[in-house]
């Protein structure tokens, strides 16, 4: 375990759930850059967003815009 | 499988769901590579059953996100992006992948995140090189080396 390691998983314990929202923002920004992409390209923004979440995986966007993992089947 | 990779730092606990996940770009045979816990790459022959996957070598995905940052910042999907463009689409980088091997570099010291606001005006995650990934870049792309020049050989000669 480097010093760098430790400093991550401390800030895991001691902020959990800002450490989560800056996975769900860093998730989010990713489906939404891909979705202006397949916009630039041509596709509605509703196919463009179907196009980048298929693209992306199994996920689903909660209320608040943020990326949330789908539920396990 | 994914969950594991995530599960190891506190605070998280994810399943972003199979890292096979049906590609919905279609295009040309995309090759499947293994990085060090699961396979990263996933092929659009998705008929083929998960073990039938061509997974390469270990690390490999380590490697191109290491190579893809040496000269440049970017972001979880401009990574993948370049990866797959200048391999000309041979390799995609399946998502579900890619952020647990971010974040697994990011522990190891190999590289460093820092938000910044791209170019949609919103805040993204830019990763870099530190000089301790610039050292492993270097190694590991001396182990490619080797291994490549001796599983040539092999298909030389055997």
């Amino acid at each position: 375990m480097n010093l760098r390691d430790l400093f991550l998983r401390v800030r895991a314990l001691v902020a959990p759930r800002r450490v989560e929202h800056e996975l769900d923002e860093e998730l989010a920004f990713h489906i939404e850059y891909d979705t202006q992409r397949h916009i630039a390209n041509g596709l509605s923004a509703a196919d463009a967003r179907a196009r980048a979440l298929a693209r992306f995986g199994r996920c689903r966007l909660s209320p608040t815009g943020v990326a949330t993992p789908a539920a396990r089947p | 499988m994914l969950q594991s990779a995530l599960g190891d730092y506190p605070g998280t606990n994810r399943d972003f769901g199979t890292p096979f996940q049906k590609s919905a770009c279609g295009g040309p045979r995309r090759l499947g590579v293994d990085s060090r816990h699961q396979p990263a790459l996933v092929s659009t022959f998705d008929t083929m059953a998960r073990h039938a996957i061509p997974d390469l070598l270990p690390g490999t995905l380590d490697l191109l996100i290491l190579r893809t940052l040496q000269t440049d910042s970017l972001h979880g999907w401009a990574i993948s992006e370049r990866i797959q463009q200048i391999s000309q689409d041979v390799l995609q980088i399946n998502q579900g992948s890619l952020y647990p091997a971010l974040h697994r570099l990011e522990h190891r010291g190999w590289i460093e995140a820092e938000w910044a606001v791209s170019e949609l005006g919103r805040r993204a995650k830019y990763y870099r090189l530190t000089p301790s990934g610039r050292r492993q870049l270097a190694v590991e792309a001396d182990e490619w080396e080797r291994m490549v020049a001796a599983i040539g050989r092999v298909m030389k000669l055997a």
